[in-house]
């Protein structure tokens, strides 16, 4: 099925000349927050609130023999207990179905909700956790793949069907994903070289500013759930929450609060079953926020993950790869199905190889459950095949950049499962980023420079990347004209600090000829909003900015029309800016106030304009997947390319980064202030993935850093200044040619840092995050005689 | 410090705010073992939110403006009162010049944030094993000056802090400054610490060392292990030993294994050794060096 996108291209736009878009644009809600007037979810209030707790399971695998809420239920103040009982016997879960909202029988992590309560004040709340009696009988739990794997470990999910049938007789495997093409084996045999390596990745923590939160209100009378809630889809969260209270979609409103970031962990529902339940019980409305610890105990982490790679090269080329991802699920199974399938695809990184096979599994562990995470699976992946692609490089002796501009994809390449990719900018990120970075200097400066003798060691390293401006989901917006000739904005996206909405109102500007400042943006109520995805897989500016782009045309058309009518000019005479209809070559022209009172007044109708946007994956081999394929093919992906500048002390491993450039290609820039905001938010957050975060669990499963202490996140004493090149010119299907932003900056990052440290040293870190002991005992490594 | 804890709360509590000496010594009589002495707070409010600690009584003293003092007086001394933050410390000239180690360790203390909040004394009462301000102070040889209903007392350092949060003082008593003597213009002192990032130290070192004909030595160890650690073998090595490259890195390796260190979420124990290893190689080399 072929839909039509919007075409027009950035040239025939510039002969109308492009005023707005394209422009340095501050975020619309910039005052709003810079002053602490916007309202996010934990600051909600409504009358006769109540608060609610969860109380959380401590044991990484136990069967509850007993729970006994009745003191809980007793203690002044308290208004309801919620558990499992109070809830339909709906089982979830998109990829796999294994989760419900409260167990009944088993606990299986430490951190999970037992049961949840809700009292006058937040104080009795707390309080009256400790009443709660539960009494568990603890099981052996498997805390890592190898041990899950094992014939003779506990089944977690014993009876439930994984994703894309896994032809592994392991009880805990959930997810299986298999790309492949040519033929590997034979090519490996046929290679120049072979090189065998294995990268493990961590888990690691959204670590948003705002912790999760919502606010819940049941009508006793009619059962109608009214939420409040920061989160990145109002819709996928309205549809989930239907799905667990087994109420229909329509009784369900969702609020959007503001929202202090959620990096793909709150883009469906998490407390607001819980505190929906708990205000359908006590009759009140019951707010829920969770603390940092909480988050981290209670989260749904990006999952720690293992890979093993194995690349042929003859010629200077990798013309063979076979490689493998181990998804460390935790509880439960979709989100993991969705980074296994991606890792799959990503295992090729955006190289040419003509053989290939790679698979991606995932397997359950009595952790915390896997959850989406700013390019999921596409970052651990890259760690892995962009080190590697440096090893390999090394082993011929080539400079990894001519290594990758050699095998690099370009228009016409095939993509991993036989899509022909076009509008590929990764040539001229790579080649814009090294020469900003000074990269051929670097390396004549510095050669025959490296060894033990110095303290500390400088090194460059270069990595690369790609996400697709996702496809699924659709959009959709309306646009108004008022009768002061401002214009309404109103759309289902949602703003969760990327500032992407800011894109929008200014496309709606540009289309309608208006100044940003006169659209009005009108979000985040699910019963007057059009439908939307949510802020996820790079798709605001891109899907959303096509359905504005759409219905701010619509809406010009209707102008166009009353124009005509107005001035009594063919409609084709007409054009649009500085807030008025014009006449072509005169001074002629109705003022959009005027025009809307005659739309509305004379003519009768609003002007409203509606536009809707939906893209199905890009043509692709089927014969070249198999198992669980969420994502088939690559949605008109946004390439990267990042050099980092290390020193190494090489008396104790400690690495800094001294200087980051980051280059995206975006195809068009519809805001460059804040895309380059994304491309430095995202080198900041991967370089805190590189050196600094890991979540660490003991033997019982308990997690032992839940908070902002001992779980490091970069400070900006940690990192250098990140230098952003907007890559133009290699145009998407998105408004104006442009391609998401979003995800793609936090995919190099690691590899880029890991290269760096290699380039420095000689020593290679395969684990991350690559601290100080680590990277230590990789430089131990290099000295140890190899015989 | 924290286990999942689900509260944003604090405890229940009733807060006093006294405006002098005094009322505070009169507080402390009344509610001693129920109450708990605020500064900056940071690590109190932290603690009791997380329910490490539920006193019935916080006593804030920061209204006490005797112990806002921070006083140098050539011949005698320093003394900082408890309620001086930490930014305060490594402002002063006085510290920068006398009490080098001190002056070092608070200026590379957390962030400007904390310090400008946080207190030197406090840092002491917590007794908290990664801050940094207890080695430099133990390394130069400073004191406490205790107030309570049975007179005042001073107590050194190395006493002082007797473990993890433990510390040598009554229910009813109250760490009002701290005191360090006349610094000898022979003495040469530094601190140096490690972290992965701008954050707790995993291995520190202060090093404090009397030139002269009899060379007194300090080697005081932070972050290794739950309380600070003097290496006395270590300081015997720098206190004896002709001033060589090969001494300081006898003197090192020395540190390194009589240090006892810990593992932990931020390192291991081997690794904390061999910090041990370059951190005292380093101090040592800046002392010598000047």
């Amino acid at each position: 099925m072929s839909r039509s996108v919007p075409q027009t291209k950035l040239e025939e736009r510039e002969e109308e000349g492009l005023r707005v878009v394209g422009t340095r644009k501050m975020r619309y809600d910039a005052a709003l927050k810079v002053s602490g007037s916007a309202t996010f979810g934990t600051d909600v209030r409504l009358p006769n609130l109540l608060y609610g707790k969860i109380l959380r399971s401590t044991y990484a695998h136990a069967r509850i023999l007993k729970l006994d809420v009745s003191r809980a239920e007793s203690l002044p103040g308290v208004r309801a207990v919620v558990t499992a009982r109070d809830l339909p016997p709906i089982v979830y879960g998109f990829a796999v179905r294994d989760q419900t909202v409260l167990p009944t029988e088993r606990v299986i992590y430490c951190g999970q909700p037992v049961c949840a309560l809700a009292a006058e004040t937040a104080e009795i709340a707390e309080r009256a956790l400790k009443e709660v009696q539960v009494e568990y009988e603890q099981l052996p739990n498997v805390l890592t793949v190898e041990e899950a794997m094992k014939d003779e470990s506990t089944p977690i999910h014993p009876g439930v069907v994984p994703a894309g049938s896994p032809p592994y007789a392991s009880k805990n495997v959930c997810s299986f994903s298999r790309v492949h093409r040519g033929n590997p084996e034979k090519a490996l045999g046929a290679a120049d070289h072979v090189v065998e390596e294995s990268y493990e990745t961590q888990q690691v923590h959204q670590s948003y500013l705002e912790p999760r939160a919502a606010t819940a209100d049941v009508e006793a009378r009619t059962g109608r759930v009214r939420v409040w809630t920061s989160t990145q889809s109002p819709f996928l969260t309205r549809n989930s929450l239907a799905e667990v209270l087994s109420v229909p979609v329509s009784q369900i409103q969702i609020f959007v609060t503001h929202t202090g970031g959620g990096f793909g962990a709150k883009i469906s529902s998490h407390l607001e079953p819980l505190c929906a339940a708990l205000s359908r019980k006590a009759r009140r409305p019951v707010k829920m926020v969770l603390t940092r610890e909480e988050e981290f105990v209670g989260g749904t982490p990006r999952p720690a993950m293992r890979f093993w790679i194995k690349s042929g090269l003859k010629d200077g080329r990798v013309t063979a790869r076979r490689g493998r991802a181990v998804v460390d699920a935790g509880a439960y199974g979709s989100e993991a199905a969705v980074y296994a399938n991606i890792a799959a695809l990503q295992l090729i990184g955006p190289y040419d190889v003509p053989n290939f096979e790679t698979e991606g599994l995932s397997v359950y562990t009595n952790k915390q459950p896997a959850g989406a995470f700013r390019a999921p699976g596409t970052v651990e992946t890259a760690f892995a095949v962009e080190s590697h692609t440096d090893t390999l490089a090394k082993k011929i002796g080539v400079d990894p950049v001519e290594f990758r501009l050699a095998n690099a994809w370009q228009d016409g390449s095939l993509g991993p499962t036989g899509q022909v990719m076009k509008g590929v900018g990764l040539k001229d990120a790579i080649t814009r980023v090294t020469r900003s970075a000074g990269w051929r200097e670097f390396k004549a400066k510095r050669r025959g420079r490296r060894g033990r003798e110095d303290r500390y060691a400088r090194g460059m390293g270069v990595a690369c990347g790609l996400i697709p401006s996702v496809g699924i989901h659709s959009s959709a917006a309306y646009v108004k004209l008022n009768e002061d000739g401002r214009v309404v904005l109103v759309t289902g996206a949602e703003d969760t600090g990327s500032g992407a909405v800011t894109g929008l109102v200014m496309i709606a500007a540009e289309e309608l000829g208006v100044a940003p400042e006169e659209v009005i943006l009108r979000s985040g109520d699910t019963d007057f909003v059009p439908w939307d995805g949510g802020a996820q897989g790079s798709r605001t500016t891109y899907g959303a900015g096509n359905a504005v782009l759409r219905a701010a045309r619509d809406a010009k058309e209707q102008i166009v029309k009353v124009a005509s009518h107005v001035l009594k000019v063919e409609t084709k005479r007409i054009i649009l800016r500085d807030g008025a209809a014009r006449e072509l070559g005169t001074d002629r022209l109705v003022k959009y106030p005027d025009l809307a009172m005659t739309a509305q007044y004379v003519i009768g109708g609003p002007i409203l304009g509606r536009g809707t946007f939906v893209q199905d994956f890009p043509e692709y081999d089927k014969d070249t997947l198999e198992g669980y394929a969420f994502v088939p093919s690559l949605h008109d992906p946004t390439y990267v390319a990042h050099v980092a500048e290390v020193e190494v002390d090489m008396l104790t491993g400690k690495v800094r980064v001294l200087r980051y450039v980051a280059a995206q290609d975006l195809g068009y820039c519809i805001n460059p202030l804040g895309a380059e905001g994304q491309i430095q938010g995202g080198a900041v957050q991967g370089i805190g993935y590189a050196l600094f975060e890991e979540m660490l669990h003991d033997d019982s499963g308990l997690t032992v850093n839940p908070n902002l202490g001992e779980y490091k996140l970069p400070t900006i004493m940690d990192v250098p200044v990140v230098e952003p090149i907007i890559v133009e010119g290699h145009y998407g299907s998105g408004p104006y040619g442009a391609k998401g932003v979003g995800e793609a900056n936090i995919v190099p990052p690691a590899p880029a840092v890991a290269n760096a440290i290699f380039d420095a040293t000689g020593a290679r870190v395969r684990r991350l995050p690559m601290k100080p002991e680590r990277t230590l005992e990789a430089l131990d490594e290099l000295l140890k005689p190899t015989n | 410090m924290s286990f999942g804890s689900p509260y944003f709360t604090l405890p229940e509590f009733t807060y006093h705010h006294p405006n002098n000496l005094e009322e505070a010594m009169r507080l402390l009589k009344a509610h001693g073992e129920e109450a708990k002495v605020m500064g900056g707070g940071v690590g109190l409010l932290a603690f009791m939110k997380e329910r490490l600690m539920s006193p019935a009584h916080v006593i804030d003293i920061k209204g006490i403006r005797e112990l806002k003092e921070l006083k140098y007086t050539s011949g005698i001394g320093l003394s900082i009162g408890a309620c001086v933050t930490l930014a305060e410390v490594a402002q002063s000239d006085a510290v920068k010049h006398h009490y080098t180690a001190l002056h070092e360790a608070v200026s590379g203390a957390a962030d400007p944030m904390i310090r400008g909040r946080a207190t030197l004394v406090g840092n002491l009462c917590e007794a908290i094993p990664w801050v940094d301000s207890p080695p430099a102070l133990i390394a130069l040889g400073g004191a406490v000056r205790v107030n309570g209903p049975r007179g005042g007392r001073e107590v050194d350092l190395g006493n002082f802090i007797r473990g993890p949060v433990d510390i040598d003082l009554q229910p009813d008593e109250l760490v009002t400054h701290l005191v360090l003597s006349e610094s000898p213009p022979s003495r040469r002192s530094t601190f140096q610490k490690f972290s992965a990032g701008s954050e707790f130290s995993v291995a520190s070192v202060a090093a404090s060392v009397l030139l002269g004909r009899r060379r007194e030595v300090k080697l005081v160890y932070g972050g290794v292990s739950s309380t600070p650690l003097r290496s006395l073998e270590a300081e015997k090595v720098v206190a004896e030993g002709e001033v060589s490259e090969a001494m300081i890195q006898k003197a090192a390796q020395v540190a390194s294994r009589s240090v006892e260190c810990v593992s932990d979420v931020l390192a291991s124990a081997d690794y904390r050794r061999h910090l041990v290893q370059v951190l005292t190689t380093k101090a040592l080399k800046r002392v010598f060096e000047r």
